[in-house]
């Protein structure tokens, strides 16, 4: 046992509240970024318009679905993503949300593409496509979800609701 | 006044292992269900292959997709192991803060 009692003990009082005054007003180790109920709300609603995409996409006939037919949706939900991208980037200690929004970003883009080269979205790809990019948004809500802190720890002014 | 660090650290040590013992479980939980969702959507590609709904090129770009997927559950995974070490690390702080304060209260 180390016991402290060889120092005055006014000038310990004193070393002990310079040093060790963060730690008793509330200084708290932070490695990732609160919680954001906006940013959760956003990844479920861009989440259902994806899959409501998809689902349109799939009870058009094979033979009827054209990339022009889908372009303007195309460039809404690209919008919507880019926009969960940038408040994710906009975050501080937020490097694994940024980068789930990245990968759905790019993996859209990527389909987008190929619907506009090859002209057409089979339904083979369109199903696989769909499933993947639920279990991509439940990742990205996942990770939101997971920075919930107990009500003593949260801080309410990190809310961007 | 006495301020017993041995005694502060290992009550320290404990409350920061009895957050982790808590949290450990469901970081292995997160990766286990990633895996196993991993392995579900793989199958469902090497189905619509066998199926003939989908040419090898687009197997093979199925494939190069789901990696990006599994990169992206295992990210979420790594929040709720750094929200486990957070917890953890301010357990442990607050046994200290409040060590010091009863340690100041009895100058």
């Amino acid at each position: 046992m180390h016991t402290l009692t060889v120092l005055p003990r006014h000038l310990l009082a004193l070393l002990l509240v310079l040093v060790l005054s963060p730690a008793t007003s509330g200084c708290a180790v932070k490695l990732v970024a609160d919680y954001d109920s906006a940013a959760f709300e956003e990844i479920l609603a861009v989440g259902k318009k994806v899959d409501r995409f998809y689902g349109t996409l799939l009870e058009t006939k094979a033979d009827s679905r054209p990339y022009t037919a889908f372009a303007e949706q195309y460039v809404g939900l690209e919008t919507d993503i880019r926009g969960m991208l940038t408040r994710n980037q906009a975050r501080a200690l937020n490097p694994e949300s940024t980068e789930i929004s990245r990968i759905i970003l790019n993996l859209f883009i990527k389909h987008k593409e190929q619907h506009k080269a090859r002209n057409t979205y089979s339904d083979g790809n369109a199903k696989l496509d769909r499933n993947r990019f639920a279990r991509l948004f439940a990742s990205a809500a996942s990770a939101e979800e997971a920075k919930k802190l107990s009500v003593d720890d949260k801080d309410d002014s990190k809310d961007s609701k | 006044m006495a301020f017993d660090i041995g005694a502060v650290l290992r009550d320290m040590a404990s409350a920061a292992g009895d957050v982790l013992s808590g949290e450990g479980p469901k970081d292995n939980s997160c990766i286990k269900a990633a895996i196993e969702e991993e392995k579900d959507a793989l199958e469902a590609i090497a189905k619509a292959r066998l199926d003939d709904e989908i040419d090898d090129a687009e197997m093979k770009s199925q494939i190069a997709d789901e990696k990006e997927a599994l990169r992206a559950a295992l990210l979420a995974c790594e929040v709720k192991g750094k929200m486990a070490a957070q917890k953890a690390a301010n357990a442990a702080i607050k046994v200290f803060s409040d060590a010091v304060k009863v340690a100041l209260n009895a100058v």
